[in-house]
């Protein structure tokens, strides 16, 4: 008797995992699953598990054919879409690098007056709802000609990739000790000397997992290119709801574009798991 | 933190700090002169359309006061809070704890258990929708299989709060999970070896050890979650555009539609700089408690 109940104790974990494993990966099988039939397939009863796969969905959905579904065809410029999503992010993490590394340096060495003030100033970004900068930004992008260009938005996903950086990279340079610059110092190296030689090397592997994390936020991003960018630069995200209303007979390419959607960030996560932990809470938490 | 001492100090090494922070400065006015745009406007009645905007003071407020739309959105808001945050740190905590105990395989179960984290929310949202759809979706095929009884999901206004709920959920349980994992993984050794010595029972250690070690992280994990589906929108924007009778209309999905499908831009504004106060009061008093909890841990 007791020992039947221990056995039981043990395989409670066991069944709990298995049980966890199932509600994460089966949407991610059952997608793929759905975007791997044939129209008539995937919207039949009961669903198929064993089918004949076909590539046809990706290939309709990557090379910009019309979709072709039971009913209805839709003309879709998806490889467009995912053409605007990689200028629009790498552009933004570009510019953020290239204005953050300096702020999140300066932020971590230096005292001036405000700085704290300014940093959470940037945190509060994170927090506050985004529409009430993007709705505005509208406006304002209307009026100055940025509405729906692409260096209009690279500046507006700042709003996404900036305070991330800055805030993730400071705890970076604030890691690297402090006596080896004041070392670097006494050896007669320069200020620009010391930040080349010794500080960017050390955080180098930071500045790529930031870059990459902020890579993957811009790419996930979906409020601001739905609003701020024009059909011609409407990034990959945003634009699976131009399409969705059609998700009713087309599911099977619903299925392939959100697959090919998702794969950037899914693929470069698995890269910087390491740093996951420290870049979704803004340093708070290092891993 | 220290400052770094020049021995020579020119104009330009003088004001480093200051040169190296321009950029990013500017570009931070730059986002906050949008911002202060929105609170003045929502003293406005700014319309899109028609371009004009005159002052009415608080005319916008007075009127979210008698608005029982905007009742509505502010209780969704909060029922999807609370439903999602519970649910985010209840599983987290049971997941990191699955994942922390040493079963076979653990290294690959951690990597896979953080695949949704990173999924665009947009795509988690139609993953969800296709295999909630209640006819042919798979969701009720399954539930059928086990003999339950299968549900509209999206589809109904007495289901699609739910629903939603579960897709943030499927997204950021990760979130919530390897949090608590890596602050489950940082605990101190010596208290534990202490209780062990002392014979003390497990859930013991659990309450009066553990947990108050933990509440810096679980704050962590408070703070983002709340903050983040007070002013949710892409999830259910894409499930369900706020709908079925609005039993998912949240206040920014509310906002956006005064925005761009009645053009009632100053009203808009008026929801937001509403939601933005109950967000910024909200993260003002848990990131005090963070501090003041990391504070107590640390000594």
């Amino acid at each position: 008797m007791l020992e039947r109940a221990l056995r039981l104790w043990r395989i409670i974990p066991v069944v709990g995992l298995v049980l966890i494993m199932m509600w994460t990966l089966f949407p991610i099988y059952w997608v793929f699953n759905m975007s791997i039939q044939t129209p008539i397939d995937v919207i039949s009863y009961p669903p198929k598990f064993v089918f004949d796969p076909t590539a046809e969905n990706y290939s309709v959905v990557l090379f910009g054919k019309s979709w072709l579904g039971k009913y209805e065809t839709v003309e879709t410029d998806f490889p467009r879409y995912y053409l605007n999503s990689i200028i629009v992010c790498s552009g933004a993490v570009v510019l953020s690098m290239l204005v953050g590394i300096p702020a999140a340096y300066s932020l971590a060495r230096y005292k001036f007056r405000g700085k704290e003030n300014f940093a959470f100033t940037l945190l509060s970004f994170r927090f506050a709802p985004s529409l009430i900068v993007i709705l505005p930004l509208f406006v304002i992008f209307r009026r100055l000609g940025l509405y729906g260009t692409y260096h209009g938005m690279i500046l507006a996903y700042q709003l996404i990739t900036l305070p991330f950086s800055v805030w993730l990279m400071r705890g970076f340079f604030e890691d690297i000790p402090i006596e080896l610059e004041h070392a670097a110092r006494i050896d007669g190296y320069s200020w620009w000397g010391i930040f080349r030689k010794i500080d960017l090397p050390l955080v180098a592997p930071g500045i790529a997992a930031t870059a990459v994390l902020s890579f993957i936020f811009a790419w996930n991003e979906f409020l601001l290119g739905y609003i701020l960018s024009s059909d011609a630069t409407r990034p990959v995200t945003p634009s699976l709801m131009g399409f969705i209303s059609y998700e009713q007979v087309l599911w099977g390419q619903m299925a392939a574009a959100a697959i090919i959607t998702l794969l950037p960030s899914v693929v470069l996560a698995i890269f910087i798991q390491r740093y996951l932990v420290r870049g979704l809470t803004f340093g708070a938490v290092k891993g | 933190m220290s400052t770094v001492k020049y021995a020579r100090q020119s104009f330009w090494s003088k004001n480093i700090a200051f040169f190296l922070f321009l950029p990013a400065f500017l570009l931070t006015v730059g986002i906050l002169l949008p911002f202060g745009y929105s609170v003045v406007m929502s003293f406005t009645n700014f319309n899109l359309t028609a371009g004009t905007s005159s002052f009415i003071g608080l005319g916008n407020y007075i009127r979210l006061a008698k608005d029982p739309e905007f009742w509505n959105s502010l209780k969704v808001t909060m029922l999807f809070t609370v439903g999602a945050v519970a649910f985010e740190v209840g599983i987290g905590f049971i997941s990191a704890y699955l994942l922390n105990i040493g079963l076979l395989g653990q290294r690959v179960w951690r990597t896979l258990f953080l695949l949704p984290i990173m999924l665009p929310p947009t795509v988690a949202a139609i993953m969800w929708k296709l295999m909630m759809a209640p006819i042919q979706g798979v969701l009720n095929y399954l539930l059928q299989l086990v003999g339950l009884p299968g549900s509209e999901w999206l589809g109904s206004s007495s289901t699609a709060l739910f629903s939603v709920i579960l897709i943030d959920a499927y997204v950021f349980i990760p979130f919530a999970g390897m949090i608590f994992l890596a602050g489950v993984q940082n605990l101190p050794k010596e208290p534990y070896e202490a209780a062990a010595v002392d014979g003390v029972s497990a859930w013991f250690t659990f309450r009066k050890l553990t947990l108050p070690l933990l509440k810096p992280i679980i704050l962590i994990v408070l703070l983002f979650r709340i903050m983040d589906c007070l002013k949710h929108f892409d999830i259910i924007y894409a499930a369900t555009k706020g709908g079925p009778a609005s039993a998912t209309m949240t206040l920014s999905v509310q906002a956006y539609y005064h925005s761009f499908r009645w053009t009632d831009m100053g009203y808009a504004f008026a929801h937001l700089v509403v939601l933005w106060a109950i967000v910024y009061a909200l993260s003002y008093f848990l990131v005090g408690q963070w501090r003041k909890a990391s504070a107590e841990v640390r000594t």
